[in-house]
């Protein structure tokens, strides 16, 4: 028996946003002299340094901290980027810098930030939407059952965090940072209203689909 | 009793039973000998009062805390160097937790006998800590001499039969203090007792020794239950929110994170979508 997802009648496209961004953080990570212009910094997004809002998800605070943040981010972009092209990569540009936006705005108290997380959860959540809207209803149980796990294992995270106030499954190498959840949260909240409202959102740089 | 003896000869041997009374008392026979040193948080705090007023402002605990931790000053006091190892042993314990910002080791020359409060309020002025940790001690020590002691007598004896009985006994103390507040967050003790024999010439060699193996093993009991005194108050101040208030300090820095656990938990639901998925 075939998977009863329908896979998409064109070649799945190379995910080069999602590729780029990863590279990116690897080379921020990998040269700790760019963090300090890149960070998320209040004092400097107040002087007027505004690419701080993208750019701070890039930088990280230890190891840990880097690749657990970049695994989920993979594999929920690159697959993602091979679903839905277009969204993906808009997403990819536009989640930075709602998140940054959403935390200058309603925390602050932050001074400093960092970290793709939030990113992440924009990504994670939007796959698991778009994959549940796309199941047909000759789906596999066993199939919708794990991409709502995957959105209710987001949701109690998000939640246990802005309870507890630390992080729920992570720890920083580097004493006094806190966990951050209304970064996840505005993440995931941009993802949900980019699968509500762009569902036909298709660039125009962007070959047709066939079929 | 010298009839035999020459008249000379009766003297080397009186001179050199005299010798050997002086030196021998200089082994001492005397009885049990006690030496204490100790130090007070409440002789440091409350100088000269004999019913301090109880603190009237709920504390106000700005995380991360920056924590510092001292030795109040005391009579007979132990080194410095010893205190500065003692307090590092102690803030290494507690350094990297999220909620710590800092653990400043205060020398005790910043600290005087009977500063109070005015006095911590210099040093959170000074050094910047908003919390402290006053560690307080109390050492005794006695000697006291067993049938072994008999051989001092021969001098010879003195160097080496352990005719010394010694023991030591410490207990350490550690009251954790919102400066701005004057509340006593929590405290919590460490107790050792050291039991040694020596000879008499090297007695306050081995006094030396059983006294900082007295610190040092107080300290591992002192560092244990602070360990389980900060959780219990952690969970205080969950449960009584109105007993301390927290608050976060303006200007921390944050990051988003997943973690191993989140991983973890995600590829479980991997691994159980695929065996649950119908086979082709």
């Amino acid at each position: 028996m075939k998977s009863p997802t329908h896979p998409p009648t064109h070649a799945q496209p190379f995910p080069w946003v999602s590729v780029c961004v990863i590279a990116f953080t690897l080379g921020v990570a990998f040269q700790p002299a760019l963090a300090p212009t890149l960070l998320y910094e209040r004092l400097a997004l107040l002087r007027g340094e505004y690419w701080r809002l993208w750019t701070g998800h890039f930088v990280h605070f230890g190891s840990s901290h880097l690749y657990w943040n970049l695994a989920v981010f993979a594999v929920a972009s690159i697959w993602s980027e091979r679903l839905t092209p277009g969204r993906t990569r808009l997403l990819l540009v536009v989640a930075p810098g709602v998140i940054g936006l959403a935390l200058f705005g309603l925390e602050p108290a932050l001074a400093t930030y960092g970290g793709l997380s939030g990113v992440a959860t924009a990504m994670l959540v939007f796959l698991a939407t778009t994959q549940l809207a796309r199941l047909g209803p000759a789906a596999a149980t066993s199939d919708r059952w794990f991409w709502r796990a995957v959105l209710t294992l987001v949701v109690l995270k998000i939640g246990a965090e802005f309870a507890l106030q630390q992080p729920l499954f992570a720890r920083f190498a580097p004493a006094g940072i806190r966990a951050v959840p209304l970064a996840h949260l505005s993440g995931a909240l941009v993802a949900t209203v980019m699968h509500r409202n762009l569902r036909g959102f298709r660039p125009r740089l962007l070959p047709r689909r066939r079929g | 009793m010298f009839n035999g003896f020459s008249f000379r000869a009766r003297g080397g041997l009186l001179i050199l039973l005299g010798s050997a009374l002086l030196l021998s008392g200089c082994f001492s026979t005397r009885g049990p000998r006690k030496t204490e040193r100790s130090s007070s948080v409440v002789n440091y705090l409350y100088p000269d009062q004999a019913n301090p007023l109880p603190p009237t402002s709920i504390p106000v605990l700005r995380l991360p805390l920056r924590v510092g931790i001292a030795f109040v000053p005391g009579k007979s006091d132990i080194s410095e160097q010893q205190k500065t190892e003692l307090l590092e042993r102690v803030a290494a314990e507690f350094k990297g937790r999220d909620y710590i910002q800092s653990i400043e080791l205060v020398p005790s020359t910043y600290l005087r006998a009977g500063g109070g409060f005015a006095n911590l309020s210099q040093i959170r002025g000074l050094l910047g800590v908003d919390v402290i940790a006053l560690v307080a001690y109390d050492q005794v020590q006695f000697t006291s001499n067993n049938l072994l002691s008999l051989s001092y007598w021969t001098i010879v004896g003195a160097y080496i039969f352990s005719g010394n009985k010694n023991d030591t006994q410490t207990l350490m103390e550690a009251a954790v203090y919102d400066i701005p507040s004057r509340h006593l967050l929590f405290r919590a003790p460490g107790a050792s007792r050291v039991e040694a024999g020596s000879a008499a010439a090297y007695v306050q060699q081995r006094l030396r020794a059983d006294s900082t193996a007295g610190f040092a093993a107080a300290t591992t009991e002192l560092i244990a239950n602070l360990k389980l005194q900060l959780e219990s108050f952690r969970e205080r101040v969950k449960n009584a929110p109105g007993e301390v208030r927290i608050e976060h300090r303006p200007g921390y820095t944050g990051g988003g994170s997943f973690g191993a656990g989140f991983g973890l938990i995600l590829g479980l639901l991997w691994l159980a979508r695929a065996c649950a998925r119908p086979r082709a």
